[in-house]
């Protein structure tokens, strides 16, 4: 009687590139469009055709041609150069308000998980910020301090944050309860130990995920922002002031508006879908539902 | 039912009351003068000493608040420091615009995502399914402005059906009302319908997984009752609850799409009282938006009976 013995599966490690794609397609495309984002915007100054601040009257609101990539705006600055010089504030400000967001929430989100008195007084004020919209408080969070990158990721992180804590807490919660967590206490494992030994792994995953959503959507708020001239100051280019000063020439000249729209709305979809899928990976028992 | 009624309504006091903190310590928050923020780099002494003397800025810090929030119990959410009219009769002039177009996205956006989600989840891992949630994360990732300045150039300036910008109040008749808040309401429905859609595709997908869905299938019952009347109903709470949360994204997209479409209302009202650093009317306006924010999703949470007879208060 002879035994057949199957060949080995694959392991991930030799897991092929057609694999993924043809397994994750939306998610290396999401990858591969944000890696060209993010090359665009640390070349700037090799890849951009002008100098994205320099203003030339003679120039205004040319449309789009070899010269002129993308059009010229109505100070006759180069779109196509404020748009290149651009994605590095929207791609800053998107991993600054993750990373802010993300780490504020996860300290809250502990201490919440652990300790009742603290839960109570925390989650209400979680739950007053989170009564308040978004954009509207970021909004006023800028309106009382002199816009600067710096600013504008704190006001935007802020009204991020409730979220962020209420997924940490939920995974604290259920884990506190866990046997090895007793076992760790009870064999010594001390407090802060205890959190970021035996805690923290478990909401690493979801965090990733939660990350790269509040990454898109703090990308789409500092656009709001600019677009509303309420953010980052006007001399230095970013996609949404670059809208914002075509904004009252529209009809005239809809190139100034299109392009930086175009590459924020590129980006922030790129993002999403390495989110979709990262969640995908990570949550197998949401994989395909949501 | 009147018990939980009174338990949610008191629930929402701690919310309300934290809004009202976070919303009041925006203007002492920042370090150094309220005033000199209020009054900008241009102000004389005098203009300073004036909006001190306006605002109370002189008493200490916990008997602002309480004068404070008296007045804004009573009704009273200040006065302009730029036209001196009270911010209550402010807001009430630009309300109608933020209202109606909420209101609009809202019945328009279920009545297109439900449908999509059921679809996508009946269908799950066809094309159709991909198609439909494709077009959700395209939808969910597009800048308000893009969609806006799109509809505005082909249906405004290409096919000249709608007004380019500006708003009619109701009160001017449906015919010219009507046309100015078709494409501001379109621009902001797409965001919502992806959210609702990709929420619904969820619920529908989990509860399609349940016993009674199988034995109604096995039953031989035909797939668009099953779906309606078996699935959807216990959909509903999840959908609805979202339909709530997704609100904050809207009043958001509401603001971004009335600076689009030069709309007089609430997000116009804040952003110029911004621009003119007149603080009441930003705080009068946040705090409206989000009682009303509060307000839908506690009508939400007691219409959760409507959907599920097991819900019993």
């Amino acid at each position: 009687m002879s035994i057949a013995i199957e060949a080995p599966r694959k392991s991930a490690r030799t897991r092929t590139l057609t694999y993924w794609l043809r397994r994750y397609p939306l998610f290396i495309l999401g990858c591969a469009g944000l890696a060209a984002i993010i090359l665009l915007a640390l070349f700037a100054p090799l890849i951009a055709t002008h100098d994205p601040v320099a203003i030339n009257p003679a120039a205004r609101l040319r449309p789009p041609s070899d010269a002129w990539l993308f059009g010229s705006d109505p100070f006759g600055r180069d779109v196509f150069s404020r748009v290149v010089w651009g994605g590095r504030i929207s791609l800053t400000v998107g991993i600054g308000v993750a990373t802010l967001a993300v780490c504020l929430g996860l300290a809250i989100g502990m201490v919440a998980g652990f300790n009742r008195v603290a839960d109570a007084i925390l989650m209400r004020i979680m739950d007053g910020v989170m009564a308040i919209p978004g954009i509207l408080l970021a909004i006023a969070l800028v309106a009382i301090v002199r816009p600067s990158v710096t600013t504008v990721v704190i006001a935007i992180a802020i009204p991020e944050v409730p979220r962020v804590v209420r997924l940490v807490r939920s995974v604290v919660l259920s884990i506190r309860e866990q046997p090895y967590i007793e076992a760790a206490r009870l064999s010594g494992v001390r407090f802060p130990g205890l959190l970021i030994k035996h805690v923290l792994p478990n909401t690493i995953a979801p965090l990733i995920v939660q990350a790269s959503f509040v990454c898109a959507s703090a990308i789409l708020s500092e656009a709001y922002l600019s677009f509303l001239g309420l953010g980052i100051p006007p001399t230095t280019p970013t996609w949404g002031s670059v809208i914002s000063e075509g904004r009252n020439v529209v009809q005239l000249a809809f190139w100034v508006v299109l392009y930086p729209s175009l590459f924020l709305g590129a980006t922030v979809l790129f993002i999403n879908l390495i989110g979709d899928g990262l969640r995908d990976m990570l949550d197998p028992r949401l994989a395909r539902t949501l | 039912m009147l018990g939980y009624i009174l338990k949610r309504l008191l629930a929402t006091i701690p919310v309300m009351a934290t809004v009202a903190v976070i919303v009041f310590m925006l203007l002492h928050l920042t370090p150094g003068d309220p005033a000199a923020l209020i009054g900008g780099d241009l102000a004389t002494p005098e203009d300073l000493r004036r909006i001190r003397e306006q605002l109370g800025l002189e008493r200490p810090i916990a008997e602002q608040f309480l004068g404070w929030l008296w007045q804004v119990l009573q009704g009273d959410l200040g006065t302009s420091l730029f036209n001196q009219m009270p911010v209550s009769q402010l807001i009430a002039q630009r309300i109608e615009p933020t209202l109606i177009i909420g209101l609009t996205i809202m019945t328009f956006a279920v009545i297109v995502a439900i449908p999509l989600g059921v679809i996508a989840a009946w269908k799950a891992g066809s094309w159709i399914d991909q198609l439909i949630m494709t077009l959700a994360v395209i939808a969910f990732s597009m800048p308000i402005f893009l969609i806006g300045y799109l509809l505005i150039f082909k249906f405004s300036v290409e096919l000249k059906w709608f007004p380019v910008r500006g708003y009619q109040p109701m009160s001017a008749g449906p015919a010219k009302f009507f046309p100015h808040i078709v494409l501001p309401s379109l621009t902001v429905s797409f965001i919502y319908i992806a959210l609702l859609t990709r929420m619904t595709r969820a619920t529908m997908l989990d509860v399609l997984n349940q016993d009674y869905i199988r034995t109604a299938r096995a039953k031989g019952m035909a797939t668009t009752r099953v779906m309606a009347v078996h699935a959807l109903k216990n959909a509903a709470v999840p959908i609805v609850t979202m339909v709530g949360i997704g609100l904050s994204s809207l009043l958001g997209g509401i603001v971004v799409t009335e600076t689009v479409f030069a709309i007089p209302g609430m997000g116009r009202l804040m952003i110029d009282a911004i621009v003119r650093r007149d603080f009441p009317i930003l705080q009068g306006v946040i705090l409206v938006l989000s009682a009303l924010y509060v307000l839908i999703n506690l009508l939400i949470d007691l219409s959760y009976s409507l959907f599920d007879p097991r819900i019993r208060y």
